[in-house]
């Protein structure tokens, strides 16, 4: 009985970590060259302790927003990706841009009035569930 | 029957007009704080319930409920719930809450029954399903992700009246939810409130219940008035990661109910529960806010 819990217990940890949720379809978001002007920064994503992700990460402005545009992206898939424009590697002071829309191709993501842009040195592929780092890219000019 | 069938089409009609509903975190469906206890031995209860959430969202909860009576003061009740939840933003499955609770019932002089009851609730999960890779809101999470204490007494007087009273205190919250509306473009998402980490305060529940028993056909119906207040704004994590209240999220439910209970000669049972509010709080994050409720269970008494 006792073997048979623990067993049990240990499958549903394995399988609560193992579970991906993010979509693999290659995605193709870009921002029309006419609106595109380069504000900020951009960087090259390294892996993290717990996953491989490349790609360049890079910051612009549209229209009145900025955003986050991930080009020629790939990540490890994970169960509760998210992108963070962060203060720090292991994200402490962070803004959460939302779920990694795909594990493939190029993206947006909308960065939230009131982000001091200066301020995030790092854009993230973060596990929020479990508090992992897949992947980060440092900002520079 | 027919005096049955024609109060649950009633009480359809009436649920289907009125809107949003019933808003807990299980307890007023659980064990005592619903109805009073069977006396067999053992009781295995298998139902399910179906609700109508916000915009379209349905819910389909299925549960397995265990009594036991240790003697005639002590009873120990256990049960498993999940959840199969659809709308416009996908469908998802999966385990909800375990509960476990011990009853005593004191002795009392006359034909009066007191009940305590006093147990935990433990998640399954951590509200953090998902369709498609997006977060889903509460509203079709099985559980809420919250550990929760929970009390109440149920005291029938002259076998007519019943009172309840409970409260369920969520003490370790390992919710994961992550739900921001904005992630979506239907129009139908501005129903829905951020949950990213949401943490969720406390309900007080007052039920008054009046058994009108039909002898001739072993059936007993009890209409019921509930109030459930929640006793603090819940909150969640913005996208700067700061906690952040959501205004409205407290305050008062009032819900009306009706017990239909049929007993059988091998001493089973089968019920049907129907309830809708008639007030409610302004915001209800949790998810767990239905229009209308209609529960089946059969009961195996032994």
């Amino acid at each position: 009985m006792k073997t048979f819990v623990i067993t049990g217990l240990l499958m549903v940890v394995f399988i609560s970590c193992k579970k991906e949720s993010t979509i693999t379809q290659p995605l193709v978001e870009t921002i029309p060259p006419t609106v595109m002007v380069t504000v900020k920064d951009s960087g090259n994503f390294m892996n993290g302790p717990y996953g491989s992700v490349s790609g360049l990460a890079k910051i612009y402005k549209n229209g009145a927003k900025y955003q986050l545009a991930l080009e020629n992206f790939r990540s490890d898939n994970g169960p509760d990706l998210k992108v963070y424009l962060s203060k720090e590697i292991q994200p402490v002071n962070f803004v959460n841009l939302g779920s990694l829309k795909s594990t493939n191709g190029n993206q947006l993501y909308d960065i939230p009035a009131g982000a001091v842009l200066s301020d995030y040195k790092y854009a993230l592929v973060h596990c929020q569930q479990y508090n992992h780092l897949f992947g980060y890219a440092a900002l520079k000019t | 029957m027919k005096l049955l069938l024609t109060i649950l089409l009633l009480f359809i009609t009436i649920t289907t007009i009125n809107a949003q509903g019933c808003s807990d975190a299980g307890f007023c469906s659980l064990g005592v704080l619903k109805t009073k206890m069977d006396s067999a031995k053992h009781t295995i209860s298998i139902g399910a319930n179906y609700g109508a959430g916000e915009e379209g969202t349905s819910t389909i909860n299925p549960y397995a409920e265990f009594s036991y009576h240790l003697n005639k003061s002590w009873a120990f009740q256990t049960k498993i719930t999940a959840t199969y939840a659809n709308g416009f933003l996908g469908n998802k499955f999966n385990l909800g809450d375990v509960y476990g609770f011990a009853v005593y019932s004191p002795k009392l002089k006359g034909s009066n029954i007191l009940s305590l009851l006093g147990g935990v609730k433990v998640p399954l999960t951590s509200a953090n399903d998902k369709f498609n890779g997006k977060p889903l809101p509460l509203d079709y999470q099985s559980s809420i992700g919250t550990y929760d204490v929970i009390a109440g007494a149920n005291y029938v007087i002259n076998k007519k009246w019943e009172l309840n009273a409970g409260l369920q205190v969520p003490v370790i919250q390992v919710n994961k939810n992550t739900f921001f509306p904005d992630e979506f473009t239907d129009a139908r998402i501005a129903s829905f409130t951020p949950t990213n980490n949401f943490r969720r305060k406390s309900d007080a529940l007052v039920r008054v219940g009046y058994y009108i028993n039909l002898p001739s056909s072993s059936i007993t119906i009890k209409p019921n008035l509930l109030a459930i207040y929640h006793l603090g704004k819940d909150s969640y994590e913005n996208r700067f990661g700061k906690r952040t209240e959501i205004n409205n999220s407290d305050g008062l439910t009032l819900n009306g109910g009706l017990i239909i209970t049929k007993k059988f000669r091998n001493n089973n049972r089968f019920e049907i529960v129907a309830a809708t509010p008639f007030i409610v709080r302004d915001v209800r994050p949790d998810g767990l806010t239905r229009s209308a409720v209609i529960n089946l269970q059969y009961s195996f008494n032994f």
